[in-house]
């Protein structure tokens, strides 16, 4: 069925309309006007990809040549980390850049024995543990491990740092203050770092 | 009569836009968005250990006097205690050796030879008095002693309950002069050096 445009729109534009054809005055053209086709649409959905990433700029290996049974162990050098994001600050409150261990009971282990996720500290003093903390917290956002994990700096985005990034250092130790004398050996273990936006 | 706009196929044209809009879901994922994960290799190693003291700490003096014949020194406490890994270590020794095996005493004109230095450990290995004239010893890559000077005081074998462990025993020093040619009046001196090795 022909659409017509009177029909649709305030008297104004009808008379608008009317004037419009009267002023070409065409009798051919009469018989075509106010014939008008279905609506179609086009459907244009682009999507930019947000962008979230974790870089270890030095110290990705960690070593105590020397462990002493009783007694805090440092670390020697700090992790350092970068982390950038490009994320849509209407849809993205936070970035957070988390740490932990797949197996929080054994995250250092040398085969028979195991240092738990409970015995490594974690400090970083331009994020959210500023003093060593055990590494123990729970998931974030699906990110980390229950019991297993710590939560690194939660950065709050707006539109000024949609697009940025940060370093930090990550300074590690293992406390071994109050437990049973490790055998002797080689005790290995991987710390995992990955962001996510909330 | 008035036309009703949500009638109007151009609206409704725009509703379909705009749903279509809001239905892109690139736009909407942003929430709960992670990186990669990046690592860091933890390595901690707790190294094997020894230790030896005396009761003065690191070094003691004997003092005494030389005769013709046996001259014994007042039996010196020395302890031991080491932490080991019994999967690589079967045993712990106490090395006692004079460096210069030929002048394990001396005085400015003559000197006393390891062979009539004498030492026991009553719970150790010499029960009764030998001389310092064996060989070093080794283990691993480490070699306690010197050739002709050396005596082996105890070896305490290790396993799993006494991986980490200590002891003490009481040493006893003698020179013995017993048919040696006469020393020069003098003053002599040397130094016995003790070490843990582990084997």
């Amino acid at each position: 069925m022909p659409f017509r445009v009177g029909r649709c729109v305030r008297p104004r534009l009808s008379l608008l309309a009317s004037g419009a054809l009267l002023a070409f005055g065409v009798t051919e053209a009469q018989a075509q006007a106010g014939t008008v086709s279905a609506a179609r649409v086009i459907a244009l959905a682009v999507t930019k990809t947000s962008q979230l990433s974790v870089t270890v700029t030095s110290g990705a290996v960690q070593s105590i040549p020397s462990l002493t049974d009783n007694a805090v162990n440092n670390f020697p050098t700090p992790v350092v980390i970068t982390t950038s994001w490009d994320v849509n600050p209407g849809q993205t409150n936070t970035v957070n850049l988390m740490a932990y261990f797949t197996t929080p009971a054994q995250a250092l282990s040398n085969g028979s024995t195991q240092i738990p996720s409970s015995r490594v500290l974690a400090q970083m003093t331009t994020g959210l543990p500023v003093t060593f903390t055990a590494i123990t917290q729970n998931a974030v956002g699906g990110i980390g491990t229950a019991g297993g994990s710590l939560r690194l700096f939660s950065q709050n985005i707006s539109g000024v740092n949609k697009k940025a990034s940060r370093t930090d250092n990550l300074n590690l130790q293992i406390n071994l203050v109050g437990i049973p004398t490790l055998p002797i050996g080689a005790y290995a273990g991987t710390l995992n770092l990955r962001a996510v936006t909330q | 009569m008035p036309a009703r706009c949500g009638q109007c196929p151009i609206i409704r044209g725009l509703a379909v836009v705009a749903a279509l809009a809001l239905w892109a879901p690139g736009l909407r994922a942003q929430v709960g968005l992670a990186s990669g994960t990046a690592t860091v290799a933890l390595t901690a190693t707790k190294a094997a250990s020894v230790s030896l003291s005396l009761p003065a700490g690191t070094s003691a003096t004997l003092p005494g006097t030389l005769v013709i014949g046996p001259n014994d020194f007042a039996p010196i406490t020395v302890t031991t205690a080491w932490e080991v890994d019994p999967q690589r270590t079967a045993a712990v020794s106490l090395v006692a050796y004079f460096q210069q095996p030929a002048r394990a005493l001396a005085s400015a004109s003559a000197a006393i030879p390891a062979s009539a230095v004498l030492g026991r450990v009553p719970s150790g290995g010499p029960k009764g008095f030998a001389p310092f004239v064996g060989a070093p010893i080794s283990g691993g890559n480490a070699v306690a002693g010197a050739a002709g000077g050396t005596l082996v005081l105890f070896t305490q074998p290790i396993a799993g309950a006494n991986a980490i462990g200590g002891r003490s025993d009481n040493l006893q020093m003698r020179i013995d002069l017993t048919g040696a040619p006469e020393l020069p009046a003098g003053s002599y001196t040397g130094i016995l050096n003790l070490l843990v090795i582990t084997q």
